[in-house]
C-alpha cells in the first residue's frame, strides 16, 4: 500500500531514520573509525585482546635499604643494596635509577621549567614561598656508588636521572647488585610544598614525618619506553619495576612507625601492652582497637628521647616504599575480611586529628577494601595504613598520607569531615591503581588518578547514600568540558603538558567511565570488563591501549568511537533536541479527512484584518446580492461527494490485512531532528511524555550517529500523542547545554536563577541548627 | 611580620586535589536586562587568597563579615568595564556547592544593556593570581545568543571581547 503520511503543518514527506552522509573530504573522518592508527601494534607482549602476551616480560627490583632520621638537622642518611634482574630479551649496557628529591635541588629542571613571575598583585606568602623553595638545599647528596665488591661505579647524573654503566653487559635472567649511599635535607613541607617532608609543631617542636622518594630508585625498562627515563618536574608521578624490600629505620626511640610491608620486630620496638593491644585488633573486625591512645600520645610527645630505634619493615613485591614517623602518632588497627584472608587497616595520627581521625580513618580504610577488592582484584598486601598529613593527599604502596584537620576546638565542618573521608578513600585506593595495576604515571596521569576516582566515586556512594562526592557525576564535569578549548587538552596528554590538571586526568576520566558504566554498557558488561583489566594486569605495567582493548574484549561492546571522543579530543557533549514533527496516517476515508482539514483551515493563524472585518463588514455583496452568486462562491472542498465515497471503497478493497490493521491503529509517527553541536557522540535518551501524563524513556545507542554525526531524523511510532519530549532526562550523558533538550522548548533556570529565587536567611545550617538548639535550651 | 608568613600553609602539589582553577559565567538575562554573575571557586583556595581574615567557610564559627569580605575581594580582582568605563556590581549572595569543595558567588548588573548602548566589554580578572602561581581563571560569557570563552591567567590578566553584532 501506499503509506500516506500526513504533517499537522507542513506536507512534504521526509525521509525515515537517519539521512545519508553529507560531504566529507576524501578521507575517512568518522567518528565511528577503528583506533588502528592511534593503537600501537598488537605483539607478543601485548595482545590485541587488551591481555599480557606469551612472551609478556618485566623487570625486578629488589632493595635492601636502612636509613637514619637526624629530627634535630632534618636529615635522612641511608645506604641501600639494589639488586636489579634482567628479564628483558634485551641486553642492558646501563642502568637508569631515578633521583627524585633533586627536583628540589638548587636550579633543578622542576624548578627551572616552572614558570612563573612576577606582578604588583603578589602577595608576600607568595614571595616568601618562593625565596624558602630557591634558598632550600634539597636533592639527594651521593656519598658512594660502588658494586657488592666494593669497587667504584661509574654513574652521571642528568637531573632527576642517573646513569650507572654496568661492568658487564646483563643479559636475559641475570642480576646485577649495588650499593648507594646517600642523604638528603628533609623539606619542611607546610614552607615549600612535597608530597612527603615534615610538619613542624612549633609550640611543642615536635614533627610529623611523612617519608616518601627517600631512596634512589630504579626506572622503568620495557618493550614500550625502553628506560622511562622521563625525568621527574613535578607533576607526572612515578614509574616503577616490583620487588622485594627489607627497610631498616632508625628514629628516635620514642617514635612510632608506619612503614609499607610488615613490621618484623615488633617485641623491640613496641611495648608488651601494645603487642597486646595490637593481637586484639587482628582479631577485630568490627571496629578499631587502640595501639597507642591519645593520652598515651600526649605523654609521649612531652619530652625527647636521645636514644634510638631501628624498625625493621619487609613488603613483597611491592613498587615503592613509604612510611611516617612522629612521637605524636596515636596508632588503631582493625582486621579486614578478604575473600576469607585477613588484611589489616591501621591509621596514624596525632591529637590534632581528633575526633575525627579515631571515628573515620581505620574504618574508611576497611570499607575501600572491601569495595575495590569487589570491583577489582581481592587486595592481598597484608596490611593497608593512612597517616594524618595537612593538606596533602599521597599514596604509597600499603600506605598513604591524608589530610582532614578539625579546629583547635575540636569542632569541624562538613566539608572537612568528607573531604578526609573522600582522600582516605582515594589514596587508599591507590594501592590498586597504580600500585598493583601498575600503569605508568610518568606518561599517563589518567591511568591511575581517573581510574581511581572512578572506583573512588563507587566506593563513597556505598559509605553513605548521596554522599557529597566531588568527581563521577556527568554533570559535574559540564562546566569543563564546554570551557574554552584553548584550555582544555585531550586526556591523552603526556601528564606534563595537561592543562587544567584536576579536570582533565581525574574528573572527566571519572565521569567517563561512569558514562560507559550506566548508559554506554550496563552495569554488568562494564563491571566485568573493568574487573578483567584489573585481574589482567595486577602485578604488571598496563598502557591505554591495554585498557581500551580489554574493555571491548569482554564485553562485545564497540567503543572506538568512546574512546576516540572522550580521550583523543576535547570535544563536548551538546545534542539538541531541533524539531519535532508529527504525523498520522491518513485513512483515505474522505468523511474523515475532510473534517480533519477543515479544522485545520478553520484553526489556521489569520491576518489581523480578516478577524475585524468579520465583525465590521455586516454584510457583503456576494450576502446581499443573490445575482453575485456562482458555483465557486458556496463550492465547498471539504464536503464529500460520492465519487469520493467510490474511491475510498476501492482503496479499502485493495489493501491486505495487515495493512487494513495498521490503518485501523491509528499511530501517531513522530519524526524527531537532532543536531550534535558539541562534537561528542553519545546515546541519545529520550522521555516522552504523553497527554494522558505517563511517560517512556527510550534509549538509542550512540551508533544512530555512524552516517552522520552532525545532524540526524529519528521516527518513534507512538500509540499515544505526546506533550512533552526530554533529552537527557536522567543527566546522564554530560551534556552542556540543556536548553536546546526538550521539545517544547524550555529553558532551564541557571543556578544564579535558582538561587535568586530562593526564600534564604544568611544563616548556615550549622548555625541555625545551633540557634534552634539553643532556643530549645531556654 | 615573617612570623605570621611563615604559618601559611599552601601545598606545592596534590596528589589528591588540587589545580587552582576558578569559573566565573556573566550570563545576560535579557528578560530582565541583567547580568548575572556566578562566580565558582574552591574554598580553599578563597580561604588561603584571604586568610587574614579568617573567613572559616560554612562552619558554626564563620566571620560574620565573611559576605563583606569576599565582596570586596572579587569587587578588586574581578573588574568588568562597559564602554571602557568601570561598573560596580551588586551582591546577591553565595552557596556551598553539592559536593562541598567549592563556593558559588552571585553578583548581578542591573541594566546591563540600558538602552542598547554596550559596545565594549572588557573584564580584568586576577582572582587569586597573588596567591598561586598557576592560577587559572576562566570566564564564559552569554550574551544573547552568542557565548565568549576566555580564559585569563597572570600573564594575561584583562581583556577586551569583541562583540559581534
Ligand atoms: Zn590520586
Amino acid at each position: 500500500m501506499k503509506l500516506i503520511l500526513k504533517k499537522t503543518n507542513l506536507s512534504i514527506l521526509l525521509l525515515f531514520l537517519t539521512s545519508l552522509v553529507c560531504a566529507q573530504d576524501n578521507l575517512n573522518n568518522s567518528k565511528f573509525k577503528q583506533l588502528y592508527e592511534e593503537l600501537p601494534t598488537p605483539n607478543v607482549y601485548r595482545t590485541a585482546s587488551g591481555a599480557p602476551g606469551h612472551e609478556y616480560y618485566q623487570q625486578k627490583a629488589d632493595y635492601e635499604i636502612n636509613v637514619e632520621l637526624d629530627e634535630e638537622k632534618n636529615i635522612l642518611k641511608g645506604n641501600e643494596i639494589i639488586t636489579y634482574t634482567n628479564n628483558s630479551p634485551d641486553v642492558l649496557n646501563y642502568l637508569w635509577i631515578q633521583l627524585d628529591q633533586n627536583v628540589r635541588a638548587k636550579n633543578s629542571h622542576g624548578q627551572l621549567t616552572s614558570t612563573n613571575s612576577m606582578n604588583n598583585k603578589m602577595s608576600f606568602r607568595n614571595i616568601k614561598r618562593m625565596h624558602d623553595r630557591m634558598d632550600f638545599d634539597g636533592g639527594f647528596k651521593l656519598e658512594e656508588v660502588k658494586d657488592t665488591y666494593n669497587n667504584d661505579l661509574s654513574y652521571i647524573i642528568n637531573e632527576t636521572m642517573m646513569r650507572i654503566e654496568l661492568p658487564k653487559s646483563l643479559r636475559k635472567g641475570q642480576s646485577f647488585s649495588f650499593k648507594i649511599k646517600y642523604s638528603y635535607n628533609i623539606n619542611d613541607r607546610m614552607k615549600i610544598g612535597g608530597r612527603s617532608g615534615y610538619e613542624y609543631f612549633e609550640k611543642e617542636g615536635n614533627a610529623i614525618y611523612t617519608i616518601a622518594q627517600f631512596f634512589p630508585r630504579m626506572a622503568v625498562y620495557n618493550e614500550v619506553e625502553g628506560w622511562q627515563n622521563k625525568q621527574f618536574l613535578g607533576r607526572g608521578e612515578f614509574t616503577l619495576p616490583f620487588g622485594d624490600y627489607k627497610v631498616n629505620i632508625t628514629v628516635p626511640s620514642d617514635h612510632i612507625v608506619a612503614a609499607t610491608g610488615e613490621l618484623k620486630n615488633a617485641s623491640s620496638v613496641l611495648n608488651k601492652n601494645q603487642i597486646k593491644r595490637w593481637e586484639k585488633a587482628k582479631k577485630n573486625f568490627i571496629d578499631p582497637v587502640i595501639i597507642v591512645s591519645e593520652e598515651e600520645a600526649k605523654e609521649n610527645e612531652k619530652e625527647k628521647s636521645k636514644l634510638k630505634k631501628t624498625w625493621t619493615f619487609e613488603a613483597k613485591n611491592v613498587r615503592d616504599f613509604g612510611w611516617a614517623s612522629s612521637r605524636k602518632f596515636i596508632w588503631d588497627a582493625m582486621a579486614v575480611d578478604i575473600s576469607g584472608k585477613t588484611v589489616m587497616a591501621y591509621s596514624y595520627y596525632p591529637k590534632e586529628g581528633n575526633p575525627l581521625w579515631e571515628q573515620y580513618s581505620t574504618r574508611v580504610v576497611a570499607h575501600t577494601l572491601k569495595v575495590y577488592s569487589e570491583y577489582t582484584i581481592d587486595y592481598i598486601y597484608p596490611q593497608a595504613t593512612s597517616v594524618h598529613a595537612k593538606s596533602i593527599g599521597m599514596e604509597y604502596p600499603m600506605i598513604c598520607f591524608n589530610f582532614g584537620r578539625p579546629e583547635s576546638d575540636g569542632t569541624y565542618s562538613k566539608r572537612t569531615k568528607y573531604g578526609m573521608i573522600g582522600v582516605i578513600i582515594h589514596e587508599v585506593g591507590h594501592n590498586f591503581f597504580p600500585m598493583i595495576i601498575n600503569s605508568d604515571e610518568r606518561q599517563w596521569t589518567w591511568m591511575d588518578e581517573g581510574l581511581n576516582t572512578f572506583v573512588q566515586y563507587i566506593t563513597e556512594q556505598e559509605f553513605e547514600r548521596n554522599y557529597p562526592s566531588r568527581r563521577g557525576p556527568p554533570n559535574n564535569i559540564v562546566e569543563y568540558m564546554k570551557g574554552d578549548k584553548s584550555g582544555i587538552s585531550p586526556i591523552m596528554t603526556n601528564s606534563e603538558s595537561i592543562l587544567q590538571f584536576g579536570n582533565n586526568a581525574y574528573g572527566k576520566p571519572a565521569t567517563a567511565l561512569n558514562i560507559l558504566r550506566e548508559t554506554v554498557m550496563g552495569r554488568e558488561l562494564f563491571d566485568y570488563s573493568f574487573k578483567t583489566y584489573s585481574e589482567r594486569w595486577a602485578f604488571k605495567h598496563p598502557t591505554p591501549a591495554d585498557f581500551f582493548r580489554t574493555m571491548e574484549d569482554a564485553s562485545a561492546v564497540d567503543l572506538d568511537w568512546f574512546w576516540r571522543g572522550w580521550f583523543y579530543t576535547n570535544d563536548h557533549v551538546d545534542i539538541s533536541l531541533d524539531k519535532v514533527n508529527w504525523f498520522k496516517i491518513n485513512t483515505g476515508n474522505p468523511e474523515i479527512e475532510n473534517t480533519i482539514s477543515k479544522n485545520q483551515e478553520e484553526n489556521k493563524k489569520r491576518y489581523i484584518g480578516i478577524s475585524r472585518n468579520k465583525s465590521s463588514i455586516k454584510k457583503t455583496i456576494t450576502e446581499i446580492d443573490d445575482q453575485s452568486i456562482d458555483f465557486y462562491t458556496t463550492y465547498d472542498p471539504f464536503k464529500t461527494n460520492i465519487l469520493d465515497e467510490e474511491d475510498y471503497n476501492k482503496y479499502i478493497k485493495n489493501l491486505d490485512e495487515d495493512e487494513k490493521e495498521i490503518l485501523k491503529s491509528e499511530k501517531n509517527y513522530y519524526e524527531l531532528n537532532f543536531s550534535n553541536i558539541g562534537g561528542l557522540v553519545m546515546p541519545i535518551i529520550l522521555e516522552f511524555t504523553f497527554v494522558d501524563l505517563t511517560t517512556e524513556v527510550v534509549r538509542i545507542p550512540a551508533e544512530i550517529w555512524k552516517k552522520n554525526s552532525n545532524q540526524i531524523k529519528k521516527v518513534f511510532i507512538l500509540d499515544k500523542e505526546i506533550v512533552k519530549v526530554q533529552l537527557d532526562p536522567f543527566l546522564e550523558t554530560a551534556d552542556v547545554n540543556l536548553n536546546n533538550n526538550s521539545w517544547p522548548a524550555r529553558n532551564e533556570p541557571t543556578r544564579f536563577q535558582i538561587y535568586k529565587g530562593k526564600d534564604r536567611n544568611n544563616e548556615n545550617p550549622m548555625q541555625r541548627a545551633i540557634r534552634a538548639e539553643e532556643k530549645s535550651n531556654e | 611580620m615573617f612570623k605570621s608568613l611563615i604559618y601559611i600553609v599552601l601545598p606545592l602539589i596534590l596528589s589528591f586535589h588540587d589545580f587552582h582553577v576558578t569559573h566565573t559565567t556573566l550570563h545576560y538575562n535579557s528578560d530582565l536586562e541583567n547580568m548575572e554573575i556566578t562566580i565558582k571557586v574552591a574554598i580553599d583556595d578563597l580561604e588561603a587568597s584571604l586568610y587574614n581574615n579568617e573567613l572559616r567557610i560554612g562552619t558554626s564559627t564563620e566571620n560574620i563579615l565573611s559576605d563583606e569580605i569576599i565582596k570586596n575581594y572579587f569587587n578588586t580582582h574581578l573588574n568588568i568595564y562597559v564602554n571602557n568605563k568601570i561598573i560596580n556590581y551588586k551582591w546577591i549572595g553565595k552557596e556551598i556547592s553539592e559536593n562541598l569543595h567549592d563556593i558559588y558567588i552571585y553578583f548581578e548588573i542591573k541594566n546591563f544593556n540600558k538602552n542598547k548602548k554596550l559596545k565594549s566589554l572588557t573584564i580584568e580578572n586576577t582572582i587569586f593570581i597573588e596567591t598561586t602561581n598557576n592560577q587559572t581563571n576562566i570566564v564564559l560569557i552569554e550574551l544573547n545568543n552568542n557565548d565568549y570563552n576566555l580564559t585569563f591567567t597572570k600573564d594575561l590578566n584583562k581583556q577586551n571581547i569583541k562583540l559581534s553584532k
